[in-house]
């Protein structure tokens, strides 16, 4: 069930809503479960047994785990870690892992080896990076154990962030099981925040979709017209995702629930690990706390902190999807974190003289994005020889005229609202017109277009 | 401002949410069939299924297409991917700027067409209908690259090169101006057909024309375009969008005195092709009846493409035992590739 569409607005939501603000406080968990299954389940009943299973394993391992110690406490503790990343492995990259010794087979004339496809349950890595938290942050003591497993199931498929996060971590959301303040206050914030998100998604990443697909669709793009997807997708991919976050945390505000914040002006960023700080902050915190730190982090002298940043980024493209652009985007964005930190980026936004530390830094995170979104890194190749001009300098009619002006003026006001700008006073219109008309432009869109899918739904 | 100290409440927001969300909700819920099996639950067939059914159910759907396709209309001059308008209201296809996909080679499909008819002493006749953007140039100023500006010519000249009659039907088209092609539809008017079919006279003076079919008008009717599922504002049709056209039907009778029901029937033509040819309203093969005097095996096919039923024909077996004498090929010119002719 997407956020975006009408048997969610129109159907799902407002009958939980309406549910859980009558059910009596102690039996609001068991109605947070209830509905999140019901929400998973819409898109197949039969993979919510695998989140139910791995949740369910999950807070039993933990429990296990802190009933013993030494040794026993460890074994406890790789068993589910390891069984978390098997299933995730078994799920996500069983095919990628087959199709490419497949390939090496053929190459080494061995002959072609069998390759199995498995459909992906969504939001499966979210779920995984979760699961791993508890069980580690319960049995290094950092947070007291869920107090049930009601209580347990219910954060683990808290719907508002189940399918694409951000991802919570038990320590941060523990207390808000046991109290919370469901105020009207707090319902109002989050509706607003919720219809914030859903324009963000709606008017904007939905309007310039299109074009980004075009784009990346072209065989041998011209510097325009690559460069031209390159930009629209960096906008597409956070009203995207930025958009979703918002829906989530206005969501949860709605439920009385404060979730950590995932976006912060993240195309603000001056440097490469100041973008880090802002984008899909729930995701970088994770990797900081469960790969880096573990590795060594900074504590090892100056190669072995590059190496660890290289390793976690890597860690962190590996995670977003089982495809080799996504190891080459990791190491991407791990390479140039090391590079920065050679250069004394630590406590510092930027490396770069200010002039040029915000144009450079978007630049290569246009350059990460572009390989993010191709499909091979053929494809992304192709895209990067047109952005170098090799392929022309003009934009070919073809292209032009499938342009829509829908498509750009969307696309301009999306660039508008994330670049760096002087602070000015913009109209003070009272908030519930402006999110009145948010909310109707919103439900127009939805209906007049049919297909809306989330980005990051893949993950 | 303290008149509006309302707007301020923390239950206003709710509120109007609450009401929209409700009204729709409610309506949808109760509409949208609910019935399914437990098998499909499980897949998940029943929820996407029930998702389809609840979404058609909501009671502003409609306005809320309408009101965005107009609103775009108006404000951009836009229509929906697939089709172009341009500022004088003409509406055209965007195929007819783009490359085709997954084209076949036309040069090599015209060669082996030819060839297996020529097998069965059967001549074939390539009829190309031009873009309506090519002919009706003075109406749009939508951009087209040099290969497609150069495509008919191309394409006129291959089928010259392999010994085919080569039919220019641009210059017939142009002779009637606004009249050749419908404001909001793909294809050409039922005067373009007739133009182009009595074109076919001048290309084939071995033809009989001893004609006993008659062609008059039969009727007028609205015209829903087919370029209008782009452009539809529905309700707001009265204030924006594209005007309803009135088209001319035709029909075509064989005035034969001595018709024999049981005599044989020599029908030395069929007609292979698009919609152009298939579309009863647009009436080519009757056109063709009166301008050739033979009766005609209308073959053609809507939303298959040209390549598709010709390639039915060579394959079927009845075909080999008939004996027609020309095979007119009616292929628009937008699935032609221009990089057939590199």
């Amino acid at each position: 069930m997407l956020f975006s569409s009408p048997i969610f607005l129109f159907g799902f939501l407002p009958t939980f809503l309406a549910l859980y603000h009558l059910t009596p406080t102690r039996w609001r968990s068991l109605v947070i479960l209830l509905g999140s299954c019901v929400f998973y389940g819409w898109w197949k009943l039969s993979y919510l047994f695998v989140v139910l299973g791995m949740a369910l394993f999950s807070y039993l391992t933990a429990r296990c785990a802190l009933r013993q110690i030494g040794p026993a406490r460890r074994r406890w503790i790789t068993l589910g870690v390891v069984t978390n990343l098997l299933l995730l492995g078994h799920f996500k990259y069983t095919f990628f892992v087959t199709s490419n010794l497949s390939l090496g087979a053929a190459a080494f004339g061995i002959g072609s080896l069998p390759t199995w496809q498995i459909l992906l349950p969504i939001g499966i890595s979210f779920l995984t990076f979760q699961c791993i938290s508890y069980i580690l942050d319960v049995t290094r003591e950092d947070v007291p154990e869920a107090a049930n497993a009601i209580d347990f199931l219910a954060f683990m498929t808290l719907f508002p962030q189940l399918i694409a996060g951000p991802i919570l971590r038990y320590k941060d959301i523990a207390d808000q099981f046991k109290s919370r303040a469901s105020t009207l206050a707090n319902f109002n914030k989050g509706l607003q925040r919720f219809i914030v998100g859903l324009a963000m998604k709606l008017v904007v990443a939905d309007s310039v979709a299109p074009l980004v697909d075009r784009s990346f669709a072209l065989s041998n793009p011209t510097l325009p017209e690559a460069w031209l997807g390159a930009v629209a997708y960096s906008i597409q991919l956070f009203f995207d995702f930025a958009g979703y976050s918002a829906m989530a945390v206005g969501l949860g505000l709605m439920m009385g629930f404060k979730f950590v914040e995932n976006f912060r002006k993240p195309y603000h960023a001056r440097s490469i690990t100041e973008f880090w700080q802002r984008w899909h902050i729930s995701l970088s915190n994770w990797l900081r706390d469960y790969v880096y730190v573990p590795l060594g982090g900074n504590r090892s002298g100056n190669l072995k902190t590059y190496r660890n940043l290289i390793l976690t980024m890597l860690v962190g493209g590996i995670w977003h999807g089982a495809n080799w652009t996504f190891v080459v985007w990791g190491l991407w964005h791990g390479g140039l974190m090391a590079i920065e930190r050679a250069f004394g980026i630590k406590g510092k936004r930027q490396v770069l003289p200010t002039a040029i530390a915000w144009p450079v830094t978007m630049v290569l995170v246009l350059i990460g994005w572009v390989i993010f979104r191709a499909a091979s890194i053929s494809e992304a190749i192709a895209i990067y020889a047109g952005m170098l001009g090799l392929n022309g300098l003009e934009i070919r009619p073809e292209f032009l005229v499938q342009i829509q002006t829908t498509e750009l003026l969307f696309l301009a006001l999306g660039l508008a609202v994330v670049v760096p700008k002087p602070d000015f006073a913009l109209p003070q219109f009272a908030p519930v017109v402006y999110h009145a008309f948010l909310l109707a432009v919103s439900i127009t869109l939805m209906q007049a277009r049919s297909d809306s899918p989330f980005l990051y739904f893949q993950f | 401002m303290k008149h509006f100290h309302f707007l301020s409440k923390d239950w206003l927001l709710p509120s109007i949410s609450a009401l929209i969300v409700a009204t729709s909700g409610i309506a949808a819920l109760q509409s949208a069939n609910a019935r399914g099996s437990a098998a499909d639950l499980f897949s998940g067939t029943y929820q996407r299924a029930y998702e389809d059914r609840f979404e058609q159910a909501l009671p502003f759907r409609r306005t809320a297409q309408d009101a965005w396709a107009a609103a775009r209309m108006v404000l951009f001059g836009e229509v929906s991917l697939g089709a172009l308008m341009s500022d004088s209201g003409w509406l055209f296809t965007l195929e007819e700027f783009v490359t085709p996909l997954n084209a076949p080679d036309f040069v090599r499909e015209l060669q082996e067409t030819k060839i297996a008819l020529a097998e069965h002493g059967i001549r074939l006749i390539p009829v190309i209908v031009p873009d309506k953007a090519r002919i009706m140039h003075a109406e749009h100023s939508f951009p087209r690259t040099e290969a497609l500006d150069a495509r008919y010519d191309n394409a006129l000249q291959a089928i010259a090169q392999l010994g085919l009659p080569s039919i220019d039907t641009r210059a017939a088209l142009e002779r009637l101006g606004h009249e050749a092609y419908f404001r909001t539809d793909t294809h050409w008017t039922p005067e373009g057909a007739a133009a182009v079919a009595n074109q076919l006279t001048e290309a084939l003076p071995d033809v009989a024309i001893a004609s006993t079919f008659e062609t008059q008008i039969s009727a007028h009717q609205a015209l829903e375009g087919d370029l209008m599922a782009f452009a539809q504002t529905g309700a707001f049709a009265q204030w924006v969008g594209p005007k309803t056209e009135v088209q001319t039907l035709f029909e075509t009778h064989n005035s034969a005195e001595s018709l024999d029901l049981f005599a044989d029937v020599d029908i030395p033509i069929v007609l292979v092709g698009t919609s152009f040819s298939a579309r009863t309203d647009l009436h080519f093969d009757g056109f063709l009846k009166s301008a050739l005097g033979f009766d005609v095996i209308n073959l053609a096919t809507e939303g298959e493409g040209p390549f598709a039923p010709m390639r039915r024909l060579l394959s079927d077996a009845a075909f080999e035992k008939s004996s027609p004498q020309f095979v007119i090929w009616e292929i628009p010119e937008r699935y032609i590739d221009p990089r057939s002719f590199q």
